[in-house]
């Protein structure tokens, strides 16, 4: 539990709550040196700026509608003080899929199909994969800013680490980045 | 090996042991860079496969996975691609078809089962009904067969556009 290497994913805070929801609870994370949650913002971002047969193989384009239910969907699971997924990515089809990829090997992953509306899917290392509709953070308002529920789940002053003070310094950065987030849903 | 044999190409029928090659974009969503493997999207199906999952056989009388790159349509593939090698049995074993076509490089096979008019299939409420069914088979591909799949060349990621 936390450490100081630049390289390498580690974790300062305990969860804040538990929830029934599969996602695990959140944690401060930093690979070389950004935080998880900026990570997944900026790979939206760049999924946003994708146009058709962005894959160079007749994908679809990605419908802003899209992006900004993945944005929502981001904030809600922060809000929710879930952790920060591992990756987003754009599928061939259009949707949006976002990744979490948990220590038992399990892969949980939302797919956003449409305007707030998503297929949660479950990948096991030793089962079929499990799927259900999946829409929660549909309640979220996109105008809402972000970091209100988020500064809740997280305060930096229950998160920081004295032994740490990059990491006071990333998350700050982190609470910047994400109150312009996505203004493009406005 | 199946009885499986092509009735207009002069092909022999593919034989358990042979190894089927996929090739697939240099992109986060097909390829995980940190990891060094594949995504189940891989054997998603994409608009070339409207009839089954295209796939080729390996060996010296079909095709290398460096050569179904240097034939791959796309710039992408072409350039930065990779290619994944699946065993025919494990294909098999999740009861899928293997059916020679006529195809882009020689040994060109479809798996019927997956494939894109069955994946954009719309239904009266809106939703796709077979969708989940191939996610599941794409899923199996990857993660229960991991011993019979071999990334035979990994993508190097695109350089980004300025």
């Amino acid at each position: 539990m936390g450490g100081t290497s630049m390289n390498r994913t580690f974790s300062t805070c305990e969860p804040r709550f538990d929830t029934d929801a599969p996602l695990r609870p959140s944690f401060v994370e930093l690979t070389a040196g950004v935080t998880m949650w900026e990570k997944a913002h900026d790979q939206l971002l760049s999924i946003a700026r994708l146009e058709a047969d962005w894959d160079g193989d007749g994908a679809d384009p990605i419908r802003p509608e899209l992006i900004r239910s993945a944005s929502k969907l981001l904030r809600w699971a922060r809000a929710q003080g879930y952790k920060a997924p591992q990756d987003v990515y754009p599928m061939p089809d259009g949707c949006i899929t976002v990744e979490w990829q948990r220590p038992d090997d399990v892969i949980e992953r939302i797919e956003i199909q449409g305007a707030d509306k998503g297929l949660r899917m479950f990948s096991y290392p030793d089962r079929p994969a499990t799927f259900e509709p999946f829409n929660k953070w549909a309640t979220v308002s996109r105008f809402q800013p972000p970091l209100v529920a988020a500064g809740a789940a997280l305060p930096p002053t229950a998160c920081a680490s004295p032994k740490s003070p990059r990491l006071h310094t990333r998350q700050t950065k982190a609470e910047t980045v994400d109150c312009e987030w996505f203004p493009l849903a406005a | 090996m199946s009885s499986e044999s092509s009735p207009v190409l002069d092909e022999p029928p593919v034989e358990d042991h042979e190894w089927l090659l996929r090739h697939f974009p240099s992109d986060p969503s097909e390829y995980e860079f940190a990891k060094k493997f594949i995504r189940y999207s891989v054997f998603i199906p994409r608009k070339s496969d409207d009839k089954g999952l295209s796939m080729s056989r390996e060996g010296a009388a079909f095709v290398t996975a460096e050569r179904l790159l240097a034939t791959a349509r796309n710039l992408n593939v072409k350039q930065y691609g990779g290619v994944v090698a699946v065993l025919t049995e494990a294909i098999r074993s999740l009861n899928l078809t293997i059916e020679i076509t006529p195809g882009d490089t020689p040994g060109h096979i479809i798996i019927r089962q997956i494939n894109r008019d069955d994946w954009d299939l719309k239904a009266t409420d809106g939703t796709y009904p077979k969708q989940q069914a191939i996610r599941e088979l794409a899923d199996t591909i990857v993660r229960f067969l991991k011993t019979q799949l071999q990334i035979r060349i990994h993508p190097t990621p695109r350089p980004a556009k300025k």
